[in-house]
Parts: structure tokens; C-alpha cells; sequence
């Protein structure tokens, strides 16, 4: 409040109104408007804006108190006090007065300490409702941006998240955070060979802080399903983001498994979780998943272990896996739900196990407040059709594209020479599943063409182990002495009908192929490398002077 | 990745685990797994292929030069969780039988 006080004095009789005014300007510096009846002291409110208004009570027409209780209606939050100047000496027509509105008084003949001290406090108390109104105003405010913030998150989590692969038939899961947002992880997606990948996690704390994790995991898990990528590969890379990405304190517990149910095969890398457990078509409980590793953020790259656990899963069997949620909820008593428990209500629930577990857990939790984040996940092990490969209905559309690589001596004198051709090749979209198979195509490729057709190395040599390394040790000096050798490398993608190759022709800078063309018994330490190649590809052939070898490869 | 080796408490079996490419250049590590004293007083080899991404024809050779060395021995191999490329080779160069792959 910049600007001067400024008091409203309304009284019917001139004099009076005057000793007020006098008696104020020798005690304050405020400015002073004046109203000789109630409709006045009204208009006076509104068109003044006073900070107080001293209210004879007893005037013709409007008076004090129906006065009061018209300004009081317009004040709203505001607080603009009414001292009421009255001669009434009886407690009960002070109080009749003062419950039309008005917030003190002062009786007629006045003592001024007492004036002075009544219109002092009345303005403070102004001062502070304004300050009060101000604060909650700009609180509000600021609640109305964050909740349009948190609706934001929540609309970016939900697009980032939900892509998973929830087909009732396979995965029946059930998932409850304490706070809008879950710090619990759970992803679930097919792989291009049909087989089900699945992520089930576990961030330290909850809420806000805890979910911002779930995010760069969803973005990798997702990524790397649709390439099918390994478990043991997925793992390394959640690794490797969340330890670059997270706080020293924060981490993963997770389990990343794939349920290849044509195989009847789990692969499973977990750490920090409480046990899995893997039941057989007859409800018997089969296997534990015990955790093996630390959890993910907290090591670095090159410490990182990505062995996994092979498991044997029946058709019809089932693998059932929960956050600490679970196992660590407690009742009124403060006890735990605990392992034992769960593990026991598992084996003795039968087909219904999964929801005799949620309401056994409902049952002795009661009315205590969940305290922590819970999942619960049952996988089927379930043949499903198979699916379309991704790219089939792209077959028609797709561009015939072909690379040229060529290496030289030096390149073959490196110690992955080929890994750099991977890259290229596995930064193609339409290879890029398929680049298991590849990597040992062009490894044998490579090694026939390095080892036969360049340096002339007999494989027979390769036939015991010491002879392996005497092997091994010759082609490495070779390889050092070379001069002016290369391999080339051509790499074509063509479509025939609905169908679509990578076409493989190699040169090579050695004495070619000139009816190379043996069968191989399996007791020889050589020549299995064709037999890989010509069981991998539709077509495999030299061209007339045996310069060049061809390979095609159905994708 | 490469060569891990693990002993059973009755030291009657010995796991070799490979993990990443299985290929040339884990010799000298593949080697060193199985020329020991462990192994020498071992019943049964067992190679665990669950970490193993891909396998080509020089680890298969690498194979059967152990398989030679232990047959001496009368010690047996098996070849456990093979993914299922990995498996693909070993049927398509006739080695599976050889090796009792799982």
C-alpha cells in the first residue's frame, strides 16, 4: 500500500465529524473524506476506496449499522475495518450493533489513546489480510501451472510407456503405486521371431524422482525387442545409459526375460529381485529364478556381467514374477507379507494362484497404507502363431540398394578387421535382424578368402591343438608381410516377387576358387566354413575364372 | 566376454562358459580353460553356450581339438544351452551328434 491512508468519517453532525478530522490530522498524516448519512458513507466506500471507516451508528434515513452491513457486502476478501463511534452504553445494543458487521468501537465522549490505539491495530490488521490474499493468490496460481505440468508428464509417460504387449492369454499382471507415478517397471513385447520379451523392475524410492528411470529404460527395451536383441544385450545397455544417466544413489533391480515358447526356453538375466518362480503345465512348481548380478546403474561397462540363466519352460507352464512390493508389504502388526508366504500361496493356489495371491495380500494388509510400489506378473507359456516377419508387407516398396567395401592389407592387419563392415551392414534396417547369421556368413567369408585364397594356408595344419596355434601364429605373420591384398566385398539387397536377398560376391586379391567345390568329411579341421556357408544360403557359386565367389542369402 | 570356468564341489565336473562370439581369437583363453590340473582329475566336460551370441567354423574346430584330447582320457563333453542358431550350425555341419548338444 504505496499510496496514503485514507479514512472515511461518517457522522450526521457536522461538528462532530469535525473534532474527528482534527483529531486525526494532529495524530497521523492520512488523508481524510468525510459522509453525513449512511447512503453517503456508501457512495463514499465505493468511489473512495477507504482503508477505515470510523461509523457514527445513529443517523437518519441509512443508518450506522444498516450502513455497515451494506459496505461489508461489497468488501469481499478484502478487509476494510468499521469502528463504530457510538453513544449506546448498554452491552446488548453494542452487541446488536456490532453483529451487523462492524468490527469494534469506541465510545462517545472519546479518550484518544484509545481511538488511536483501535484505528493502529485495525490497519495492521489490514495490512497483513492483504499480504495473506496476495500469497494465496500467487499459490494458486502456481498449483494451476503444476498440475497443467504434472498432466503434461503424465501424457509424455503414457506415449513413452504403453506400448506394451498385453495380450491377456500370455501376461496377466497387476501393478498399484502409492503415488500418480509408478517407480515400478513393466514392459512386455513380442520379438521378431515370435518369442515374448519381458522387463520387470524396481527403481530406489517412488514417485516423481523414481519413475524418471522407467523412461531411458522403455526407450532401450523397446528399441532393441523389435531388433531382438539378446537378454544379455539388453541388460548391458540399461546398464550402460542408467549408470551414465542416474544419481550415484539410484538404481535398477530388474528381471529381463524371453520366453521362447516354441523352444520351451527362458533366458533370464536378473539382479536384486525377489525369486522367480516357473511352474509346469500340472501346477508343479519346476524351477527358482534366483537373482545373480547387481543391479543396473551401478557398474560400470566394462566390470558388467551379462551371463544369462537358461531355464526349460513346459508348454501350458507358467513363470510368475513381483516386485519387493509384494514380499514386503506389512500388516497392521508390522510383520510381512515375506518370501515364504508368497512362494507358499504360489505352489498351493493351483490354476487361480495369481489372483489368490492379490487378495491374500489385500487380506493381510487390511486397512495399512501401501508403502511401497506393487507388481505381480504371471507369464503363459503359450505356442502363438507365428508372425508375419516385420518387413513383408515393405518387400514391394523396399529401395534395391547395394555397398561396396573393399579391404585392404593394412585393414587386415587390424584386430577386428571385419567388425567395422558389421557396423555398416547392421545400420541397415532390412539386415539388421537377420545379422546373427550374417556375421557368420561374412566371418567365414572372410577367413576363407584371407586364409585359402590369399595366403595359401593349409587347414589341414589346424588338426590338434598345438598345431592350432602353430596355425594361427603362421597366418598372423603372413597377414603382417602382406602387401598389395585385398578383399572386396559387394553386398546387394534385391527383391524377387515377395521375396527379399542379400546378395554376397567377394574378390579377392589371392589365387580364387578353381573347382573348390569338395565335400568335406566331418573329421577334417577344415571346410566347414562352405558347409555353413551352402546351408545358409539358397545359392552359392564361382564365376568362370574363380575370381569371385557369390552367396545369396534369403532374408 | 571370453572363457569362464567353473569347478563342481566334487571336482568331478568342469563348465566351460563362452560368452560374446565364439570364434578364433578366444584360443589362447579356450586352451588355458582346459589344460589344467582341474581338468585332468574331471569326469565330464561341460561347454555352456547360454552366453554365447554366434559360433563359426574355427571354435568348432577348436571344439573337436578338445573333444580329441579328452577322448584320450576317456573323459566325456557335452555342449549345453545352445541358442537356436548356434544349434542350427552345429546340426548343419553334422557336430551335434558328436558333442550331444542340448
Amino acid at each position: 500500500m504505496s499510496e496514503r491512508i485514507k479514512i472515511l468519517i461518517v457522522d450526521d453532525i457536522e461538528t462532530n465529524r469535525s473534532l474527528i478530522r482534527q483529531t486525526l490530522n494532529a495524530l497521523y498524516d492520512f488523508d481524510i473524506v468525510e459522509a453525513s448519512d449512511g447512503e453517503e458513507a456508501v457512495e463514499q466506500f465505493e468511489t473512495e476506496n477507504p482503508d477505515l471507516i470510523l461509523m457514527d451508528i445513529m443517523m437518519p434515513g441509512v443508518d450506522g449499522c444498516k450502513a455497515t452491513t451494506l459496505i461489508k457486502e461489497k468488501t469481499g476478501d478484502d478487509y476494510t475495518p468499521i469502528i463504530f463511534l457510538t453513544a449506546l452504553n448498554s452491552d446488548d445494543s453494542l452487541v446488536t450493533a456490532l453483529s451487523s458487521g462492524g468490527d469494534d468501537f469506541v465510545s462517545k465522549p472519546y479518550n484518544i489513546g484509545i481511538l488511536q490505539s483501535k484505528i493502529n491495530v485495525h490497519l495492521k490488521i489490514r495490512e497483513l489480510t492483504t499480504q495473506l490474499n496476495s500469497k494465496n493468490n500467487m499459490l494458486s496460481r502456481f498449483n494451476t501451472r503444476l498440475i497443467q505440468e504434472q498432466e503434461l508428464i503424465e501424457y509424455f509417460f503414457e506415449n513413452a510407456i504403453k506400448q506394451s504387449f498385453l495380450d491377456k492369454k500370455i501376461v496377466n499382471y497387476h501393478m498399484s503405486s502409492i503415488s500418480v507415478f509408478n517407480g515400478d517397471v513393466m514392459f512386455v513385447q513380442r520379438g521378431p521371431k515370435g518369442s515374448i520379451y519381458v522387463i520387470v523392475g524396481d527403481f530406489t524410492g517412488h514417485g516423481l524422482t523414481a519413475a524418471m528411470g522407467t523412461l531411458p529404460v522403455a526407450m532401450i527395451f523397446f528399441t532393441m525387442v523389435e531388433k531382438g536383441a539378446a537378454v544379455g544385450e539388453i541388460a548391458r545397455e540399461i546398464n550402460k545409459q542408467l549408470f551414465k544417466l542416474l544419481p550415484y544413489n539410484m538404481f535398477l533391480v530388474a528381471s529381463i526375460l524371453e520366453l521362447n515358447s516354441r523352444e520351451e526356453m527362458l533366458t533370464v538375466w536378473t539382479s536384486g529381485m525377489p525369486d522367480g518362480y516357473i511352474f509346469n503345465g500340472g501346477n508343479q512348481l519346476t524351477d527358482t529364478i534366483y537373482s545373480q548380478h547387481m543391479p543396473l546403474g551401478i557398474i560400470d561397462n566394462n566390470d558388467f556381467d551379462s551371463i544369462v540363466q537358461v531355464y526349460h519352460v513346459e508348454e501350458g507352464g507358467k513363470v510368475y514374477l513381483c516386485s519387493d512390493g509384494v514380499v514386503e508389504a506389512r500388516n497392521v502388526s508390522g510383520e510381512m507379507f515375506g518370501e515364504e508366504r508368497y512362494k507358499d500361496t504360489l505352489v498351493d493356489g493351483g490354476d487361480h494362484r495369481f489372483n489368490k495371491i492379490l487378495d491374500d495380500l489385500k487380506l493381510f494388509v487390511t486397512d495399512v497404507e501401501q508403502s511401497d510400489d506393487i507388481t505381480l506378473v504371471e507369464l503363459n507359456c503359450l505356442k502363438l502363431p507365428e508372425l508375419p516377419p516385420p518387413e513383408t508387407k515393405a518387400i514391394s516398396d523396399a529401395l534395391q540398394w547395394s555397398i561396396s567395401i573393399s579391404l585392404s592389407a593394412t585393414d587386415m592387419r587390424k584386430q577386428n578387421p571385419i567388425s567395422k563392415l558389421f557396423d555398416i551392414l547392421n545400420s541397415l534396417p532390412s539386415v539388421y535382424v537377420y545379422r546373427d547369421v550374417l556375421h557368420i556368413l561374412i566371418s567365414e567369408i572372410y577367413n576363407n578368402s584371407l586364409d585359402h585364397s590369399i595366403l595359401n594356408l593349409d587347414s589341414a595344419i589346424k588338426s590338434s591343438s598345438e598345431d592350432m596355434s602353430e596355425y594361427y601364429k603362421l597366418r598372423d605373420e603372413q597377414i603382417k608381410n602382406l602387401e598389395n591384398a585385398f578383399i572386396d566385398f559387394n553386398f546387394s539387397f534385391l527383391t524377387k516377387q515377395d521375396d527379399a536377398y542379400l546378395k554376397i560376391e567377394v574378390k579377392d586379391s589371392g589365387r580364387g576358387y578353381q573347382g573348390k567345390e569338395q565335400e568335406f568329411s566331418a573329421e577334417l579341421f577344415s571346410g566347414r566354413g562352405l558347409d555353413i556357408i551352402k546351408n545358409f544360403c539358397e545359392e552359392m557359386s564361382f564365376s568362370e575364372d574363380g575370381s569371385v565367389f557369390t552367396v545369396l542369402y534369403r532374408l | 566376454m571370453g572363457v569362464h570356468t567353473n569347478i563342481s564341489d566334487d571336482k568331478s565336473t568342469v563348465t566351460i562358459f563362452i560368452e560374446g562370439d565364439f570364434n578364433f581369437s578366444l584360443l589362447s583363453d579356450f586352451k588355458n580353460s582346459y589344460n589344467n590340473n582341474d581338468v585332468v582329475t574331471a569326469k565330464k566336460i561341460i561347454i555352456d553356450l547360454s552366453g554365447t551370441l554366434t559360433i563359426d567354423s574355427s571354435a568348432l574346430g577348436m571344439l573337436l581339438v578338445l573333444q580329441r584330447d579328452m577322448e584320450k582320457t576317456g573323459k566325456a563333453i557335452n555342449v549345453v544351452n545352445c541358442n537356436s542358431l548356434v544349434r542350427r550350425i552345429f546340426a548343419m555341419t553334422n557336430l551335434d551328434r558328436m558333442f550331444n548338444v542340448e
